[in-house]
């Protein structure tokens, strides 16, 4: 298993003493935050920033010290492109003697939104209908920063939400999305304590689908992730009654 | 002329004049009917744009075309792609010189505004640096530097990443470091690419290892340069 040390001295915020919430006003997007950061340590003087980003674009938000806590008036995500997806980062940045210094970190922060109902908890494929992908159905982007998969859907497909909830997408879409995210995990080994991306996804074929492991790719076994991949996307038909769901599709 | 804007149909055309100019079968846009009716609006603000001479450096034409546009609230248009996209197409003899008997558009994204993500916004060649301008003031001199139709060593290594592109703090130091104000050009040898105290190893490995530990956006250009490692001293003594 990979340790992951921490030697630069600043605190993890756990994300359960952070509430973001993203929603519409006057249809701009804009966000609020609640945090307790009382606890863990900071000097009253220290200054919060909160920076939601998607991909490489950001935006950064003054929301006062510790002891003043004291949101923007305006918080709307205007330079953040049009996503479901948005994250936060929150930091705790020192004052005075240890200016500049980050003193505490929260990366990846999930909003709460209309789409999002809980915090802190990651579905394994979120879905973002906001990209419009020319004359694709769907793309997937492996979001390394933000650790996790996302599944876009075009948003010219003018019902998104239904659209993924048909027979048609169960049957012929899903279960190529399904392959194509497990192709990626080819030379990646399984950590079970880990909450990577990768490692989310074995344990979810591995536990809900009930599938063997994944050989270990050495470079010359090529045949045998084929065969592990083609007997995962059959299991995983089968448990999700892909068929039936085909037959379901009324053709006229 | 007075400022327009692409419809959805202009975006397209403008896009395939692009593809023909790229594959070498024709040099020239199409401009009687890319701005035509069909394919352009006028914009609400009324404004009348300049010819530039060819010669016309990136700070002049990126300072000038930024203080024409103020009146139409800059700000909320930094995303629009109709009106970059026209921009580049009304001012395409500065974006894409004719080089001999042809043109090299490269990239569509370096033309056609893509606001989709800053790793695509960086690249065209007019909304970038005028934003960058408008964030950052004189503090931009650096991106200004060279030819319009170029976003040379510097432009690539600081504007790729969004946080480090618009840090005022960031790019205060680098200038600092880089930029010869007496000159008003890059020190000899800061564009190098593999020497250390190079701006690409200040923007790629410098500066993000930073950004593990310190919120650089709340320091100044010379608080983060009293972070930096020997391999800067080189700058400061010149």
């Amino acid at each position: 298993m990979i340790r992951r040390l921490n030697y630069t001295g600043r605190k993890l915020i756990p994300h359960d003493r952070l509430l973001i919430n993203v929603r519409k006003i006057d249809g701009k997007r804009a966000f609020n935050a609640e945090m307790e950061l009382e606890g863990l340590g900071f000097p009253a003087e220290s200054r919060i920033y909160i920076e939601p980003y998607y991909k490489s674009s950001y935006m950064r938000f003054d929301f006062g010290t510790i002891d003043n806590f004291s949101p923007p008036l305006i918080t709307y995500l205007s330079e953040i492109p049009d996503t479901d997806q948005v994250l936060f980062k929150v930091k705790v940045v020192g004052v005075n003697g240890s200016s500049g210094k980050l003193l505490g970190l929260a990366e990846k922060v999930i909003p709460k939104s209309e789409e999002t109902e809980t915090i802190g908890r990651t579905p394994l494929l979120p879905v973002d209908f906001s990209k419009d992908l020319g004359h694709q159905i769907f793309q997937i982007f492996f979001d390394e920063e933000g650790n996790r998969v996302i599944l876009e859907i075009n948003s010219k497909i003018e019902n998104g939400p239904e659209f993924i909830r048909s027979n048609e997408f169960k049957s012929l879409v899903l279960p190529a999305v399904v392959r194509l995210i497990a192709e990626r995990l080819k030379n990646h080994d399984y950590d079970p304590d880990s909450n990577r991306w990768e490692d989310m996804w074995l344990k979810f074929f591995y536990t809900r689908i009930n599938i063997d492991e994944k050989p270990v790719y050495d470079g010359y076994n090529q045949d045998m992730i084929d065969d592990w991949l083609e007997s995962m996307v059959n299991t995983f038909c089968r448990k999700f009654e892909v068929f039936q769901n085909f037959l379901k599709i009324n053709f006229n | 002329m007075k400022l327009h804007f692409f419809t959805k149909d202009g975006l397209t055309e403008f896009s395939q004049n692009l593809l023909l100019i790229k594959s070498g079968l024709t040099m020239d846009l199409d401009k009687d009917q890319l701005f035509s009716n069909i394919n352009v609006r006028k914009h609400r603000v009324d404004i009348d744009l300049p010819e530039f001479n060819p010669s016309t450096s990136k700070y002049d034409f990126i300072v000038s075309l930024t203080t024409i546009l103020e009146p139409i609230e800059l700000r909320k248009e930094f995303y629009n792609s109709n009106l970059w996209s026209w921009l580049s197409a009304y001012y395409f003899d500065l974006v894409c010189p004719p080089e001999g008997d042809r043109r090299y558009p490269k990239a569509e994204e370096r033309h056609i505004l893509s606001p989709e993500n800053w790793r695509r916004y960086y690249r065209h060649l007019i909304a970038a640096p005028v934003r960058l301008f408008t964030e950052l003031g004189e503090l931009a001199v650096g991106y200004l530097d060279g030819d319009i139709n170029v976003h040379g060593e510097y432009f690539e290594q600081l504007a790729s990443a969004q946080d480090i592109a618009t840090s005022p703090g960031i790019i205060e130091a680098a200038n600092i470091l880089f930029w010869d104000y007496e000159r008003g050009a890059f020190k000899y040898g800061s564009r190098g690419k593999d020497r250390p105290g190079t701006i690409r190893r200040f923007a790629r490995d410098i500066i993000p290892q930073f950004q593990m530990t310190f919120d650089l956006n709340s320091m100044s250009g010379p608080e983060i340069i009293r972070l930096l490692p020997p391999e800067f001293n080189r700058w400061l003594e010149n």
